[in-house]
């Protein structure tokens, strides 16, 4: 049933973004640079193999020529970049509906506890051109609060790192917490997002760490990977009283995937993506072919939408690969972590 | 791409398992590393504590109850007696002794001898911190020297982090000072033999120190960690490690120690080859003050061949270290352009064993007379007063083989020669009352002037 659901979805897909009448220049430019035809050759999510990474044509593309002509009227949330990890940005377009869609599937199944006092979120977090700061205002808002943002520059951190200033991203990270311990002291706080070393860092803090315990709901981490030691410790002894979980995304797919409710793979949390416009795969990046269930491999993701099509991306983490919920192809993925070098440049990633 | 692409986390049928221990309790983390013997097999594991841990223990041990000074001379005399005889860690004596040698590859006689030093330094603490201390410093508040106004011998911070080295067991004869002086101490044992820093911890909280001592496996991420947060450290390593740290006030680097030894032309080369072969193969020849260069005044040439002579003949008679094969092939490919290449024996199973190896070399001068391995490895080069002496810089030990006075004056002069030895009297020669590197209570204690009227205060010990 999902498979034929799922071959449905990814001919609407391509006809849309293959069609004169609906897709963008730029998918419409680059097809006669195929040497197949994606609306007639793209039928399985293996197929999806055939296309070429275009990611580093995102660095220097027109935004204009990513808008579908199919969606001259939709509204547009605006222009985000990728962190810039690996060198010069990658450029996408995110829409106002796509979000939203969004942000219902990353709240189902989230038991909401009805109270009157509001359940606001504090995300220290990139924001500016990084799409991570706007899928969380708006996780925020649909939490039933507001969110408060601490602006945490990854690309200064990576800089602070690359050129070995551990003092650096010390100062760094104490400037966050102290932009973020007025807001826990003033403010009714339900939700906290931040990075792995951010939490490190509020551990460190007595007041922080005594009274986020006392407050917080949730914590939810992201944007650098965490050992599942470090997880543990958090989990029993920091943070005895908060549930912890986590997200795991990326720019190229305009989305976060989630963590799985309740189940976690040897300490990691299992993150699932938003199926069938989000789907992730995990191969050997040497043969191309996906590797077996519970073993690691290099992350390859699709965004499959009318507002995106992001084919065949290979990213810069390994994963181990899980298998998916509800039979759609691809993978969940689990024990993130980033590959040492990644096209021609040595990976940093810190505080983000 | 360096990268893994087999199972997530290994877990290997482990033997000896290395926990973290702290403030009485122990702890595991899910990250775990093997520990391999010189064969090659697993023959433990040990755990990988993250730096999140790390912060909390070191928080804790800070606010943990204090000891007296007597308190804890007494405690440490007891913890010898366990470190000597004891079960710890699930290990007799003699089943550590035997897992050390398989990891090191050092001889019996090396480890137990070990065993034995590292036990007499806890039960003699006191009179090694006394050898320590300024003659107008004292250690207790209630000296009747206050009032007429003395040195408080006194800590300079309360954490001390130690970074160990694997190549021996001889360094953990030094940290247990630190506990002496009322540190709270952090031990990250070495990932290649992390067995005697847990006999000694287990021992150190048998013996009721477990407020002071700390044993904190952990990988890279976490020995900064210790680092940073401590008001301390006491790190070894080889040159990395000293360009790393060497700037940094808060830590001392053991670092490569270039042991040498000098023999003057006014000695007979008979009498001298022996005291030179034992300070090359004494210790396995993998401690810091084994011999790794000999400067010679006369006839270097010569005596390169009377030592390659002494060294096959001793080889024979005693054990020699042995090593895993990728390490002996890294020595193989730096001494491959020697005059003589050393070449290891390819048909062992258990480990590969290391012959002596000498070195001639041309002028003191050349960069091989600076060259440190961890095995007998010496090289050997014609002395004058100019290279000579320059060479001999910055070496932790000298060994000067001559009555020469203006030989042994200038050597004397030179201050960045840590440890000066003249006479019959090998490089790896120790007493816990001569200073090692200086004394470790130069680097963690210090002095200050206090003068106490009668009737005000009676204080204990700080």
């Amino acid at each position: 049933m999902i498979e034929h659901n799922f071959q449905r979805h990814l001919t609407e897909v391509m006809t849309w973004h293959f069609s004169p009448e609906t897709g963008s220049p730029f998918w419409l430019d680059m097809r006669s640079h195929l040497d197949f035809n994606p609306i007639k050759d793209i039928h399985t999510f293996k197929d999806l193999s055939l296309f070429p990474d275009v990611s580093l044509a995102l660095r220097d593309v027109a935004i204009e020529d990513l808008q579908p002509k199919g969606l001259a009227n939709a509204s547009l949330t605006g222009i985000f970049e990728s962190g810039g990890t690996t060198g010069k940005a990658k450029r996408v377009i995110a829409y106002d509906e796509w979000l939203s869609k969004l942000i219902t599937w990353r709240l189902q199944g989230f038991k909401q506890l009805t109270h009157k006092q509001a359940k606001n979120t504090l995300a220290i977090i990139p924001r500016g051109p990084h799409i991570v700061g706007e899928i969380n205002q708006r996780r925020a808002r649909a939490l039933g609060g507001q969110c408060f943002t601490v602006d945490l520059d990854p690309r200064w951190v990576k800089k602070l790192i690359q050129a070995g200033d551990s003092e650096g991203v010390k100062a760094y990270s104490d400037h966050l917490l102290d932009q973020a311990e007025p807001i826990i002291a003033t403010q009714s706080i339900a939700y906290l997002v931040a990075t792995p070393p951010l939490l490190e860092a509020i551990a460190r803090r007595p007041f922080l760490r005594q009274h986020l315990n006392q407050t917080l709901d949730m914590i939810t981490w992201g944007g650098t990977q965490m050992d599942i030691d470090t997880l543990d410790y958090l989990k029993s002894t920091v943070f005895p009283d908060v549930t912890i979980t986590a997200s795991y995304g990326s720019t190229m797919i305009l989305s976060e995937t989630k963590a799985r409710i309740n189940e976690d793979y040897q300490g990691a949390p299992i993150f699932d993506s938003f199926a069938p416009y989000v789907l992730l795969d995990v191969i050997n990046p040497d043969s191309g072919v996906p590797v077996p269930d519970y073993k690691r491999g290099q992350v390859v993701m699709n965004h499959l939408s009318q507002y995106a099509l992001l084919p065949n991306i290979l990213e810069r983490d390994t994963a181990v690969r899980i298998p998916s919920l509800l039979g759609y192809p691809g993978a969940a993925v689990s024990h993130i972590k980033p590959v040492a070098n990644f096209d021609g440049q040595v990976v940093i990633e810190g505080v983000y | 791409m360096a990268q893994s692409y087999g199972n997530e986390i290994t877990t290997p049928a482990a033997t000896q398992f290395v926990s973290a221990q702290c403030l009485g309790a122990e702890n595991v983390s899910r990250r775990r590393q093997a520990i391999y013997d010189v064969a090659d097999r697993i023959v433990g594991e040990s755990v990988i504590t993250p730096p999140i841990y790390i912060e909390d223990v070191i928080t804790q041990m800070r606010a943990a109850p204090a000891l007296s000074l007597s308190q804890r001379y007494q405690r440490l005399k007891k913890a010898s007696q366990l470190y000597k005889k004891a079960s710890l860690a699930g290990l007799s004596p003699a089943m550590y002794s035997d897992l050390v040698m398989k990891v090191t590859g050092l001889s019996q006689t090396v480890v137990s001898q070990s065993l034995e030093n590292i036990a007499d330094g806890l039960t003699h603490m006191r009179d090694i911190l006394q050898a320590a201390t300024p003659a107008g410093a004292v250690w207790m508040s209630s000296s009747p020297a206050f009032t007429t106004g003395c040195s408080l011998f006194s800590r300079r911070g309360d954490v001390v982090s130690v970074i160990t080295a694997g190549n021996g067991p001889g360094v953990h004869g030094l940290w247990p000072q630190a506990i002496a002086m009322g540190y709270r101490t952090l031990v990250r044992p070495s990932t290649r033999e992390p067995f005697t820093a847990q006999r000694l911890v287990c021992a150190l909280t048998e013996a009721g120190l477990e407020n002071y001592v700390a044993l904190i496996p952990t990988d890279y991420k976490g020995a900064e960690t210790l680092i940073a947060r401590s008001d301390f450290s006491i790190v070894y390593g080889g040159p990395k490690i000293a360009a790393r740290y060497g700037n940094n006030p808060r830590v001392l680097v053991q670092g490569p120690g270039r042991s040498k030894m000098v023999i003057g032309k006014d000695v007979c080369h008979d009498e001298t080859v022996a005291v030179a072969a034992d300070s090359v193969l004494s210790l396995g020849g993998a401690a810091c003050v084994a011999t790794s260069a000999i400067l010679v005044e006369e006839d270097a040439k010569g005596f390169a061949k009377r030592l390659r002579q002494v060294l096959a003949t001793r080889s024979q008679q005693r054990a020699l270290p042995l090593a895993r094969k990728q390490e002996a092939e890294a020595y193989e490919k730096l001494l491959q352009l020697d005059d003589i290449p050393w070449r290891y024996e390819r048909n062992t199973s258990e480990g590969v064993l290391l012959k002596p190896h000498v070195a001639l070399v041309e002028s003191a001068a050349c960069q091989s007379v600076q060259r440190e391995l961890p095995f007998p490895c010496v090289t050997i080069a014609p002395f004058n007063a100019q290279d000579g002496c320059k060479a001999l810089s910055g070496s932790l030990v000298v060994t000067v083989l001559s009555r020469q006075k203006k030989l042994i004056n200038k050597v004397m002069e030179d201050a960045t020669i840590a440890n000066v030895y003249v006479g019959s009297i090998p490089t790896t020669w120790m007493d816990y009352r001569v200073p090692h590197d200086g004394y470790l209570a130069d680097f963690l204690m210090c002095n200050r002037g206090v003068k106490i009227e009668t009737g005000f205060f009676y204080g204990d010990d700080f």
